[in-house]
């Protein structure tokens, strides 16, 4: 295991091995932010590669992170999200992808589900962008207040009230959507 | 109060997260808790949208992609590290000569928030884009561009907790027990607020109002997206000047005339407009003919 400031300096150099220890440690939780504030798996791995290959131009030109490289990598996802997010504005897709498992049992329940989910994708897109941010962290990506601080690079108390307010809009889009 | 509602919600999180039921978790703060319930069910709801699996195929696809592309930029170094010294010259330059200029004011104030001293300046910049702005599609861009960035300055304001005027436009997404949901913020409705149209779910509105510390905004006139649209200008520059149709001084059940249909959409006498609510009855208890405020639980957003 590389610790993460060596893994920064190491990974200047671009080599395979480096890279690919970079890559694994830290795909699945740029994938999964992605995907979650998407709703669609093939954009947010278009997303997640693309966010890797913008780390390694970075680090090549000296823009890249100097400490925090989850951080950045969450950062740049949250831009490209939004980006994506902002491209299909008011032209919400009809078959979104919710991820159920093709083998459900019960054909009824899993119709319910995906209503549901639906509705919830629905009324996430309708947040604020930190609203949204804020909900893929914490609920999203398990990341403690804290760490949602960090990532967010705000106060405590501050991602407090945005957590507050995300979810008090969200359940009143949900009402609304009942 | 909202700090401890805030923080009583932590709590529950937290303590969900760990594997605490709901129920159990609320008996902690039974003063909270029928405020507490539904934020923790979209919590958990929030929750199920993450499907769990990482598909190998994705990670296999991306793994590739990533290394082919490190193997470009290392077979590039002194081309590529070359470039890059001369944009990082270049820019230096340029940003040298725009900090030293008054024009160096103008990428400063590109980060001004409503009731900074460099807020008006940020607007004449984005004014004047648009009067630059040839394409109509152009135009429409950057229209949409200004719109989102205000809604971003409220909801930064919020997060600080800053009290200041603010003007932003959007879709009228739900209706609260207080106001309407526009653009994911809370804007509460008193009786002081003056409506131009009539409000219903997916209809734009430009907003003015002031931020308050508890997370929403308090309107003083919610302008229909028709009206506050002006030729060439920039929703946060138009002024608002409703045509003031002034809601009563009391929200009176007795009074209202308008309704909220099934379909969502206000059927109402247009000259007298109330604020919609459910079956022609106001949702929300106020006191006080001028400035009312929601009762305990109503307001806290």
């Amino acid at each position: 295991m590389i610790d993460p400031q060596s893994e920064l300096g190491r990974l200047r150099s671009l080599d395979s091995q480096t890279v690919g220890v970079i890559f694994d440690r830290y795909f699945p939780e740029v994938f999964r932010y992605a995907r979650y504030r998407l709703g669609d798996e093939l954009l947010a791995e278009d997303i997640a590669s693309e966010v890797f290959v913008r780390l390694l131009e970075a680090v090549r030109s000296r823009r890249g992170p100097e400490t925090n490289l989850r951080g950045w990598l969450i950062a740049t996802a949250n831009h490209m999200v939004t980006d994506a997010l902002r491209g299909r504005y008011r032209h919400p897709t009809e078959s979104i992808s919710d991820g159920l498992p093709d083998d459900d049992p019960e054909p009824v329940e899993q119709a319910t589900r995906s209503h549901e989910t639906q509705n919830l994708r629905l009324a996430l897109g309708q947040l604020t962008g930190d609203q949204q941010h804020v909900l893929a962290l914490r609920f999203g990506q398990g990341c403690s207040l804290e760490e949602t601080a960090v990532l967010m690079k705000k106060k405590v108390n501050a991602v407090k009230a945005l957590q507050f307010r995300a979810l008090n809009a969200l359940q009143k889009l949900l009402k609304e959507a009942e | 109060m909202n700090r401890q509602l805030r923080d009583a919600l932590e709590a529950c999180l937290q303590a969900m997260e760990k594997g605490e039921s709901m129920d159990a978790v609320l008996r902690r703060f039974p003063s909270f808790a029928a405020e507490l319930r539904p934020l923790l069910e979209a919590a958990r709801a929030s929750r199920t949208l993450d499907s769990g699996s990482l598909p190998g195929l994705t990670v296999r696809r991306s793994r590739v992609r990533v290394l082919a592309a490190a193997s470009r930029l290392r077979k590039a170094p002194r081309r590529r590290s070359w470039r890059a010294w001369q944009i990082a010259v270049t820019v230096t330059a340029v940003l040298a000569i725009l900090l030293a200029s008054t024009n160096g004011l103008l990428i400063v104030s590109a980060r001004a928030l409503p009731g900074d001293a460099l807020y008006p300046l940020k607007l004449t910049v984005e004014n004047t884009q648009l009067q630059l702005a040839v394409d109509p599609a152009q135009k429409q861009a950057l229209i949409r561009q200004f719109q989102l960035r205000r809604v971003e300055e409220t909801e930064s304001l919020l997060s600080q907790d800053r009290v200041v005027h603010v003007e932003f436009g959007g879709t009228v997404a739900a209706k609260t027990d207080d106001g309407v949901l526009v653009e994911g913020i809370p804007v509460v409705i008193t009786n002081q607020t003056q409506i131009t149209a009539p409000l219903s779910i997916g209809s734009e509105v430009t907003v003015s109002g002031q931020t308050h510390t508890d997370g929403h905004v308090q309107a003083d006139a919610l302008i229909s997206g028709d009206q506050s649209e002006t030729e060439g200008g920039s929703p946060a520059e138009s002024s608002p000047t409703p045509e003031s149709t002034r809601v009563p001084d009391k929200w009176g059940g007795d009074q209202a005339t308008g309704t909220w249909s099934s379909t969502q959409s206000y059927q109402g006498d247009h000259e007298r407009y109330q604020t919609p609510v459910e079956g022609g009855t106001p949702s929300g208890e106020w006191s006080g003919a001028s400035t009312p405020e929601p009762t305990d639980g109503g307001g806290d957003h």
